[in-house]
């Protein structure tokens, strides 16, 4: 026997449940009253309410309430209201079995096989109807938790009874699915009643929730924009240990004097009716945002943010900013094309945004997720494994750009290791060549190693204003055979333009080459040809294991080029490949 | 203050839950009456709302920031953006106030008196500074809503379908909320309440 405390408990608890819609809970709790106090006039009222999806049952409470209390008004409207709900589901089941019968007669006029399923389907049909009249006695009440298996299937016809009449019902109950005013297509509702704008995903109307109905107000253009990241309305996410759900999804579109740029937002729903906000856009990848009210005064012409009634953080952005297109469902009105302004603001571990609206000032809070957390949270097991993969290809493009640059590193020392070195010097002699000595030999040097690549370098130690001479270099061997080597060309001149005087010169040339044997070798500098001048004193330099200078430039330039090529792939963020 | 009366349309038991209660709604048949010194006087009107995802509901107890509190009636607001609902509670030592839960975030009110004069509201712009009770407060929304329905019991004489002119404001450490009814006039200060800090005590069912 049940003390009257823990029945006064027992009753509290039911009504809580009731309250939350558990309807189960509420009715197994209301049972065990009501097993301990049959009278309880109160706890019968609840149990009529709490059976509401059930009239069978809902009828036999408020017959029962009215044999305690005649007099209970809510209990005589309320028989008289379940009788018509009785009544209209007796209609719509006659409609039913109507149709099962036509349905019948054309599988009779077929195979065999056709009318045995005509036969489970009957089966079926009074099994369920069965369960559906099934009314528990005085008795029975210990049998209502199990016979409440059956409030699945009753609310599942109530969800579709919903959507063949949405007007008349939606002011008593939850929505699940509305129709789209313009195209019929169903259109569910994951928020029931806090949806305030939906997009038909048929037609891309754009709906929005008045008193009564919904009403169509434009076009969504959610065919005409694509989301950048392969998040779907109705995925499921868990940041936190908090399951959201994506229920809506915008398309921004934001500019300044100088640029122009477009990012995506998702609405998601907790599970504990909470909402969060997930941006994404190239340049900074994704947040999660939350809204919270501005902690102080914030106008859009300031220079900073107030994040705490005594911090403030600078401006990082301020841009025009227009909605281009939505889809899903929002719990607030879009207004597609109407321009508002935003700033957005950063601080070591958070990123804020302000928006400014004609009649709102709205302030978000939000932290950086990078992709991986994001697609963990989705648990996108595909796009986790391009990241995978993204990642990989990144760091094989990491690496080569790392070997390009060492050898762009190592091709500009060997430059400068030519210059500072030069080789090693074989002979060093200043001579005159002029038409009166028009041939000179220089002093003999030995070439031991002859692979290795010899320069010669001539530079004119004087030669006057507006002149210019040229001598040619050979090489002589032991044997007295003459090889051309080039002719050095030098000059200087100098006059006066508009800028002023001006003086210049080039007293210098040099020639790389190869000697095949080894021996003994002289330089013959040549006089050829001149002008303003009779010759000229001439510095000759002959060095061997000179590096190619102009080949390491070239091999220098190469990787250089090469290595900010791959640069730029390497430093592709991996998501931009998603858009 | 627990006062058993009857619902005057439907005689159904109704508990007087709180002192500061002025209107009932009822379980039942839905009717909102309002409590007078007589009694319960019957608007008319009826107030059923669709149940939304929250994680407060009438009779709910739970704590903010260690507070124990309980639920004690919903008003829900519609507005040009959509709704929103505030849940009128008491706290242990009877202290009334207001949660109000909008787009997943909470806010607590409590009503305060006017200790000055207030600008009309058509003088009110968004990102302005008014002066509210001897505090400046920078003016972050304004707008017309109405009262689209309420369930369990409230602390004022407010039927649905009454349109109202709401501002809302801060600065920094306060939250403001002017409501301007056709005949009256109410101001409430606040501050948000992180998700965190609610505790609502969940029944094993």
């Amino acid at each position: 026997m049940m003390s009257a405390n823990n029945m006064q408990a027992t009753y509290k608890k039911a009504i809580r449940a009731a309250r939350q819609g558990k309807n189960e809970a509420a009715i197994r709790l209301l049972t065990e009253v009501l097993e301990a106090d049959r009278e309880n006039e109160q706890a019968w009222m609840w149990m009529a309410r709490v059976t509401e999806g059930d009239p069978e049952k809902k009828l036999w409470a408020l017959n029962y309430i009215l044999t305690l209390n005649p007099e209970n008004k809510w209990a005589q409207e309320q028989i008289g209201v379940t009788h018509k709900a009785l009544a209209a589901r007796e209609a719509a089941v006659r409609a039913r079995e109507a149709a099962n019968v036509g349905g019948g007669m054309a599988g009779g006029a077929a195979l065999a096989g056709g009318a045995a399923l005509g036969a489970v389907s009957g089966e079926e049909e009074e099994a369920e109807e069965e369960d559906l009249f099934y009314l528990p006695g005085e008795d029975d009440w210990e049998t209502a938790e199990a016979s409440t298996s059956d409030m699945g299937s009753i609310e599942r016809r109530r969800q579709v009874d919903l959507s063949e009449n949405l007007q008349d019902q939606r002011s008593e109950l939850s929505l699940e699915h509305v129709r789209c005013p313009n195209c019929d297509a169903a259109i569910e509702l994951r928020l029931g009643m806090k949806t305030k704008q939906v997009a038909c995903a048929h037609c891309d109307s754009l709906l929005e929730l008045t008193d009564d109905q919904f009403e169509v107000v434009g076009k969504a253009r959610a065919k005409r924009v694509k989301p950048a990241l392969p998040i779907n309305l109705g995925d499921w996410a868990t940041f936190d240990k908090e399951r959201f759900q994506v229920i809506g999804w915008l398309k921004y579109r934001g500019w300044d004097d100088e640029d122009r740029w477009y990012w995506d937002e998702w609405l998601l729903s907790s599970e504990k009716g909470g909402y969060r906000w997930l941006s994404y856009d190239n340049e900074s990848g994704c947040g999660m945002y939350k809204k919270i009210t501005p902690p102080g005064p914030v106008q859009y012409s300031g220079m900073s943010i107030p994040i705490s009634p005594k911090r403030s953080i600078s401006v990082r952005e301020r841009a025009s900013a227009q909605i281009m297109g939505l889809a899903g469902e929002l719990t607030w009105e879009a207004k597609i094309d109407e321009t508002f302004y935003y700033m957005e603001g950063q601080s070591a571990q958070k990123k804020y945004t302000v928006e400014f609206h004609n009649n709102e000032v709205e302030m978000s809070e939000g932290v950086s997720l990078t992709e991986r957390e994001l697609w963990e949270a989705f648990n996108n097991k595909k796009m986790l494994a391009k990241l995978d993969e993204m990642e990989s290809n990144h760091f094989f493009w990491q690496l080569m750009f790392g070997i390009l640059a060492a050898f762009t590193a190592l091709g500009f020392l060997g430059i400068v290791v030519t210059f500072v070195a030069g080789g090693n010097k074989l002979m060093e002699q200043t001579v005159q060549v002029s038409t009166a000595q028009v041939e000179v030999e220089t002093a003999t040097f030995v070439v031991e190693r002859p692979g290795l690549v010899h320069m010669v370098s001539l530079r004119s130690n004087s030669l006057p204003t507006n002149s210019w001479i040229v001598v040619d270099a050979s090489l002589v061997d032991q044997n007295g055979n003459e090889f051309y080597l080039f002719s050095g060309e030098f000059w200087d001149e100098a006059g006066r333009d508009s800028d002023g005087p001006w003086h210049e010169s080039d007293l210098s040339a040099s020639k790389v080459f190869r000697i095949d044997d080894p021996g003994t070798y002289q330089l013959v500098l040549s006089y050829d040809s001149a002008n303003n001048t009779t010759g000229t004193g001439v510095r000759a330099t002959v060095r061997s294991g000179v590096l190619l200078s102009r080949y390491l430039l070239l091999f220098t330039v190469v990787c250089g080029m090469m290595a900010y090529a791959v640069y730029l792939v390497a430093e592709e963020k991996p998501s931009r490949k998603y858009s | 203050m627990r006062e058993q009366m009857s619902c005057p349309s439907c005689f159904a038991p109704l508990e007087i839950q709180h002192r500061f209660v002025k209107l009932v709604t009822c379980d039942f048949c839905n009717q909102v009456s309002i409590l007078r010194d007589s009694g319960l006087d019957p608007t008319g009107k009826k107030a059923k709302l669709a149940q939304m995802p929250s994680r407060f509901f009438v009779d709910a107890e739970g704590k903010i920031g260690g507070r124990e509190f309980r639920v004690l009636g919903r008003l829900r607001y519609q507005y040009d953006a959509g709704f929103w609902d505030e849940w009128f509670i008491s706290f242990t030592d009877e202290e009334p106030g207001w949660l109000v839960e909008d787009e997943g975030t909470y806010k607590y009110y409590r009503k305060v008196t006017i200790t000055e004069k207030l600008p009309a509201y058509h003088e009110i712009k968004v990102g302005s500074e008014i002066r509210v009770n001897g505090r400046k407060m920078f003016v972050v929304e304004k707008g017309e809503a109405r009262i689209a329905g309420g369930e369990g019991q409230l602390a004022f004489e407010i039927v649905p379908g009454e349109k109202l002119y709401y501002v809302d404001g801060t600065n920094g450490e306060n939250l403001m909320s002017i409501e301007f009814y056709e005949d009256e006039i109410e101001v409430s200060l606040g501050r948000p309440v992180d998700e965190d800090v609610i505790e609502v005590f969940e029944d094993d069912f």
